[in-house]
């Protein structure tokens, strides 16, 4: 059998972990702020910023999952190469799923004028201008941006262990201090919030050859990393 | 015979420290072998590096003619269990034998549902809340049924009671015998397996120091009991091992092949030739030299 379905495998058997979880935690945040907007009988208007959520766990899932499967995977005599292949085709399964499913609750929620009671929850108004196609690559394409990110740090943390993260959060934290202080130096914030609030959309665009390079350093990684 | 297993001058270090250091052996197709040492000899991290879980820092390896890492062709042969196994939390026994099923090309389905009723293990419990003899169980099932060319087993019945042990010793090598293949298999409890052993490896300090047949080795360590003079002047000049004396009697362990003109001299001058198990004779051999000075000068 091929050993890429079988890493896939591992993964599937942990459905929790990788779908429900995060779901049960988005639509039970969903469900509170849809109670509030019943009982508030929808007179103020709710942005709510609940859909983050799985996006952040996105990022802390491959943390968990990469911990406990990689050294299982290998303890199975499985390539580091098929282990990396399937579980960055089962993050992309995942997120593909969930921006279906992200993007039909916002198109709900579109159609239901905001479920009734002005609760934006899935329809993100920043986003109001971008065509539905548009919207839904942009759901993807944060998803899997933040899955590799969690896959790069994870593969720094197995392939060079706890002092490898010291020296790497040292260096991020030394290096976004230097880049502060000389935007302060210079006096660049507002210019750089400005740019942000003028290309938003170029963001989203540059995360794609983001994610290319976490994947490719996530890689390298665990080509050299062991089990014991 | 074919070897699928080559190792040359194989050294791993740690820092200063090698945990296996110039180590060079073969391991022919279809034996049982049996790698034995103390704790901490090196045992682990060898099977860990025939396995592609660990790199070497030096010499050669060649598990079916090729480097295992990485490669496939390779892999897809071995069966590695080991002690330290990890699973993943959420998964339950019958997970874990799930995706061994679907991983190992040669796996029997029918042999792994035989095993789990002999274990008696429950299906649908995690694998975390597992005591430490039914974990050993799932390895041991998983390695028996994988049916693996080559199936290596680290220390395989950590917390196994006898009835267990003493299963996984007829089950191993009843399907030994039903289907050949190369095993393997490092352990503590030498005199449980010695039986079964075809090839002994012994490892003591990250060095190989006995890479023998098992019926050769056998027939080669005695103890020499008798007089002090008597024992003292037969074993001049042989391979000694060991050494005790109590009072005017002496005994001395040898690790060399005798002639039957030895044997009759021992005879003809009183002394008492004992063939001693496997397993003292590892404990002589792995005990730390400087205990063996000790034991000289008294």
């Amino acid at each position: 059998m091929n050993r890429t379905a079988g890493v896939m495998k591992i993964h599937w058997r942990d459905k929790w972990v990788w779908m429900y979880v995060p779901w049960v935690v988005m639509l039970f945040s969903f469900a509170v702020n849809l109670v509030i907007g019943i009982l508030t009988r929808g007179e103020e208007p709710i942005n709510s910023g609940g859909v983050v959520t799985i996006y952040v766990y996105m990022f802390v899932a491959i943390l968990i999952v990469q911990a406990q499967t990689f050294p299982f995977a290998l303890g199975l005599n499985i390539r580091r190469t098929d282990y990396f292949v399937g579980t960055s085709a089962m993050a992309l399964l995942v997120s593909a799923v969930s921006s279906v499913l992200l993007f039909a609750l916002g198109m709900i929620e579109q159609f239901t004028n905001a479920w009734g009671v002005q609760l934006h929850y899935f329809h993100l108004p920043f986003l109001k201008e971008v065509s539905p196609l548009g919207r839904l690559g942009i759901y993807f394409i944060v998803m899997i941006h933040m899955f590799f990110m969690g896959f790069v740090i994870s593969s720094i943390h197995r392939r060079f262990g706890r002092t490898g993260m010291f020296v790497f959060f040292i260096a991020l934290i030394v290096l976004s201090s230097i880049c502060s202080f000389a935007m302060t130096y210079y006096g660049l914030w507002l210019d750089f919030f400005r740019w942000i609030g003028a290309h938003y959309m170029d963001l989203f665009l540059w995360m794609i050859p983001l994610t290319v390079i976490y994947a490719l350093l996530s890689y390298v990684l665990l080509r050299r990393a062991t089990v014991s | 015979m074919n070897r699928i297993v080559e190792v040359n001058r194989l050294t791993k270090e740690y820092g200063r420290d090698a945990a296996v250091k110039d180590v060079t052996f073969a391991v022919e197709e279809g034996k049982i072998y049996g790698l034995l040492g103390r704790n901490g000899a090196g045992k682990t991290t060898i099977m860990h590096m025939l396995t592609a879980q660990l790199f070497p820092s030096s010499g050669e390896l060649k598990v079916f003619g090729e480097n295992p890492y990485e490669n496939n062709r390779v892999l897809s042969q071995l069966c590695f269990i080991k002690e330290s196994q990890r699973y993943p939390d959420s998964y339950r026994v019958l997970d874990v034998l799930k995706v061994a099923a679907s991983i190992y090309p040669n796996w029997d389905r029918d042999l792994a549902a035989q095993l789990l009723e002999d274990f008696r293990l429950p299906l649908k419990r995690r694998m975390k809340k597992l005591s430490r003899g039914m974990l050993s169980s799932v390895g041991i099932i998983i390695g028996l049924a994988s049916r693996a060319p080559l199936t290596i087993f680290d220390e395989p019945y950590l917390g196994l009671d006898a009835v267990a042990r003493s299963l996984f010793y007829e089950r191993l090598m009843q399907d030994y015998a039903e289907n050949p293949r190369t095993i393997m298999l490092s352990t503590h409890l030498i005199d449980e397996v010695s039986n079964m052993l075809e090839h002994v490896l012994v490892i003591d300090q990250g060095r190989l120091l006995i890479d023998e047949e098992a019926e050769d080795l056998r027939g080669k360590a005695y103890t020499v009991l008798g007089p002090r003079a008597a024992v003292e002047s037969f074993t001049a000049g042989k391979n000694t091992i060991h050494q005790e004396s109590i009072g005017g009697m002496m005994s001395v362990t040898l690790l060399e092949r005798l002639d039957p003109g030895d044997k009759r001299r021992a005879e003809a001058q009183g002394l008492e030739m004992i063939p001693i198990s496997m397993q003292q004779l590892i404990v002589h051999l792995t005990q730390s030299k400087s205990n063996g000075k000790v034991a000289e000068f008294q």
